[in-house]
């Protein structure tokens, strides 16, 4: 399925617990905001991509939502791109 | 009452622990008993709240139907008086018993209170709770003061900056983060902050706050006296234990195995005052960290839900300090290991290595450092044949986690 991920970067403080828990698709950028990878690929120190659309297998979708779960500032959201629903926050 | 899951404690740790044991048991009972009226809410979220960034509504993480929804009875506003571990019976301050089959100790900790003239006066603030943080963001002005350089510390210099407060800490300790960092650390740290405007008190502790209506200026120990409009106190936590009866503890927390589990069996512990096994370090502590606080609560809820799942994380902690971000990553205590700096002009890393291997890292205005390091402690790479590289500041660490 196809997975759409964003972070606000207004509401990330860089705590880093998405990289914690899924570093396959989280990373710090320079200004320590988080942004997403696609599986591994991308997150250079001067990346911006704070939007991403990944395709994932159900192992996978449930780190993605762990990941957006432990977010002390609720700065993740998940949508299932391929129906539009939101996953995370519900 | 009878429940089958108790859990003590609506912190991140409890509320999560609630929602672990729900998704793997549909129809066990579950009561939740919390001190505060609030939905959860991030602690994290409230310098957001104190300057403004976000309404206060925003920093709820769970809504008021939620608890509900989820078959979890909730019991706001409410704090246990004793909790026998032994007789599976815990009593509300408000005399309710509830006889329980397993239960979560998660009660974390609040904040100490110094115990001097003019505490209570209006412009002496905290910052543990939502209405802190709102009494904050409608209360800070003219000079400020902050007690204690510890991370609460450094959330009221930041708040007091985005207000434009003249701002002087004073610290008990001879220099900041005294038991965290050597000496270099510390002085690269309060250079930052001095560079940010703020003025530095060493040695010395608020012996009284003077003023009428509210407070006007803060007496020192050592005779020192500062003008304060506005003082915010972050001293540390003290352990919400007291009341425990037959469950083994230490002065800091309730004694827990790598399952969260105590000696006691069915009584399980999560947050700030669980004093685990932690198997990335090798010892037993305890962490007072968001992250830590809301991956055991989900932990200790799975395996109170009949799982066995050992809470084996690698510790991270990331604070803003006047714009600069200060991380620490796994373990950082200085006994047994072997320190290695990585220092620039306009930074400083500190990794832990023991036995070969990578343990912990403390880096500042060094974000490039803290995924690799991570990577390594968690994999437990030998990196004993790197030292020159992980000393050398310029090195990507990057190429190290990924090679070997």
């Amino acid at each position: 399925m196809r997975l759409k991920i964003t972070v606000d970067p207004q509401l990330c403080i860089g705590a880093a617990s998405c990289v914690t828990v899924s570093p396959l698709f989280f990373q710090l950028n320079d200004e320590n905001k988080a942004v997403v990878l696609a599986h591994g690929e991308g997150g250079g120190s001067d990346d911006r991509t704070y939007e991403r659309i990944v395709e994932v297998d159900e192992a996978k979708k449930e780190e993605i939502l762990l990941a957006a779960q432990s977010c002390p500032t609720s700065a993740i959201s998940i949508y299932n791109e391929d129906t539009g629903e939101k996953l995370y926050p519900a | 009452m009878n429940t089958e899951y108790l859990i003590v404690g609506a912190g991140v740790a409890g509320t999560t622990a609630a929602e672990a044991i729900r998704s793997r048991d549909a129809h066990g009972t579950i009561v939740l008993v919390g001190d505060e009226h609030h939905p959860l809410y991030s602690r994290v979220m409230l310098p957001m709240v104190a300057d403004r960034r976000i309404p206060p509504e925003k920093a709820l993480l769970k809504t008021e139907g939620w608890y509900g929804e989820h078959g979890i009875m909730f019991l706001r506003g409410r704090r246990v008086a004793r909790f026998d571990g032994v007789a599976r019976r815990a009593v509300l301050e408000d005399g309710m018993e509830i006889a329980f089959g397993r239960a979560l100790v998660a009660t974390g900790g609040r904040p100490r209170r110094l115990d001097v003239p003019g505490v209570r006066l209006p412009g002496v603030f905290r910052l543990q709770y939502l209405e802190d943080a709102i009494g904050l963001r409608d209360g800070a002005r003219g000079d400020a003061v902050v007690v204690g350089g510890g991370f609460i510390g450094l959330e009221f210099m930041n708040a007091f900056r985005h207000y434009g407060l003249p701002t002087t800490l004073a610290l008990r300790e001879p220099r900041i983060w005294e038991h965290l960092l050597p000496p270099a650390a510390s002085a690269f740290l309060e250079a930052h902050l001095e560079g940010n405007g703020i003025g530095i008190l060493r040695d010395t502790v608020p012996v009284g706050f003077v003023g009428d209506e509210r407070v006007e200026a803060v007496r020192f120990s050592g005779g020192t006296t500062v003008r304060a409009d506005t003082v915010g106190v972050g001293i540390g936590l003290e352990p919400n234990l007291h009341f425990l009866e037959n469950v083994e503890r230490s002065a800091r927390g309730v004694m827990v195995n790598e399952f969260l589990e105590s000696p006691t069996a069915g009584i399980f512990a999560a947050g700030d005052i669980a004093e685990f096994l932690d198997l990335s370090a090798g010892h037993r502590h305890a962490l007072g960290n968001w992250y830590n606080a809301r991956e055991q609560g989900r932990t200790a809820g799975l395996n109170m839900a009949g799982e066995r799942t050992p809470y084996h994380q690698v510790s991270s902690y990331s604070i803003t300090a006047l714009g600069m971000n200060v991380a620490f990553i796994g373990d950082v205590n200085h006994e047994g290991h072997e320190t290695v700096p990585r220092v620039t002009d306009d930074s400083y890393g500190l990794l832990f290595l023991r036995g070969g291997k990578l343990r912990g890292g403390i880096f500042m205005n060094r974000i490039p450092d803290r995924k690799p390091t991570l990577e390594l402690i968690r994999r437990g790479t030998v990196v004993s044949g790197h030292v020159a590289q992980l000393a050398d500041a310029a090195f990507d660490l990057a190429q190290l986690s990924s090679t070997i």
